[in-house]
């Protein structure tokens, strides 16, 4: 299945992109998503610890994902 | 083009009440929230605030320090993960209501370049009595600070950094 992965942060810059369109395998879940992201993208591993949101809401790894959903990784977040 | 100066210039002095709505849906009171590459307006957001069943309106305004940890800062840069801002601040102003028993609630936050002394971020809250109007705001900008998809780079004569949460 295909997916959106937003990067945001330092993890944009990491990537060196805002967006990437990314094949997973069927049934695949959030966490699988991190494992992916780890292996293509030095840094994007357990050095950051970033969250997941799936369609706009916080995830936890065991979230499922589909086809067509949005993923975005959220770096500890600095506002204000 | 002179068109299109124009619109620049206005949009870089005057943001008009209209282009903030008040996006609450969960509740009879407004939230109203903006994310602007443009200096916030403080006499704006207490405008939009202003509610006559209210004896108390806090604003916050955080402004641009002109040093970090001893460092000199030139300037910081925010980006935001923006349908989420909204979607997060929405569920914050529920919870401050729940919890502090507050109407109103706003949140404006700068994005990109913001240099010393702007604003990038004002807060604000309305509410019957003062004490709890004070607790919702500072408890909006912790709030801000732990959940909120905004991420600030501060730039300084060492370099750039994006700045890690600080308790």
């Amino acid at each position: 299945m295909k997916i959106t992965v937003l990067f945001f942060g330092v993890a944009r810059e990491l990537v060196g992109e805002r967006q990437l369109a990314l094949e997973l395998p069927a049934a695949s879940k959030a966490g699988d998503l991190r494992r992916l992201l780890a292996e293509r993208f030095p840094g994007l591993d357990s050095d950051l610890a970033y969250a997941l949101a799936i369609n706009e809401k916080f995830s936890g790894d065991d979230r499922q994902l589909q086809q067509d959903d949005v993923a975005a990784v959220l770096p500890p977040v600095s506002g204000g | 083009m002179i068109g299109s100066f124009n619109r620049m210039m206005w949009r870089l002095f005057y943001l008009p009440l209209a282009e903030v709505k008040n996006e609450s849906t969960m509740s009879e009171f407004p939230t109203f929230i903006s994310l602007s590459h443009s200096p916030l307006s403080e006499s704006e957001a207490r405008s939009l605030l202003q509610d006559r069943g209210c004896g108390a309106h806090v604003l916050f305004v955080g402004t641009v320090r002109s040093s970090s940890q001893g460092v000199a800062v030139r300037h910081l840069e925010f980006e935001a993960y923006e349908p989420m801002v909204h979607s997060v601040l929405e569920e914050i102003a529920e919870e401050l209501r729940t919890q502090f028993g507050i109407r109103g609630v706003l949140l404006f936050h700068r994005l990109g370049r913001v240099d010393i002394g702007e604003a990038a971020v004002i807060a604000g809250v309305s509410s019957a009595h003062r004490k709890e109007a004070f607790q919702a705001c500072a408890h909006l900008m912790d709030r801000l600070k732990q959940t909120v998809p905004i991420w600030k780079k501060e730039f300084t004569q060492d370099g750039a950094v994006w700045v890690t949460p600080t308790p």
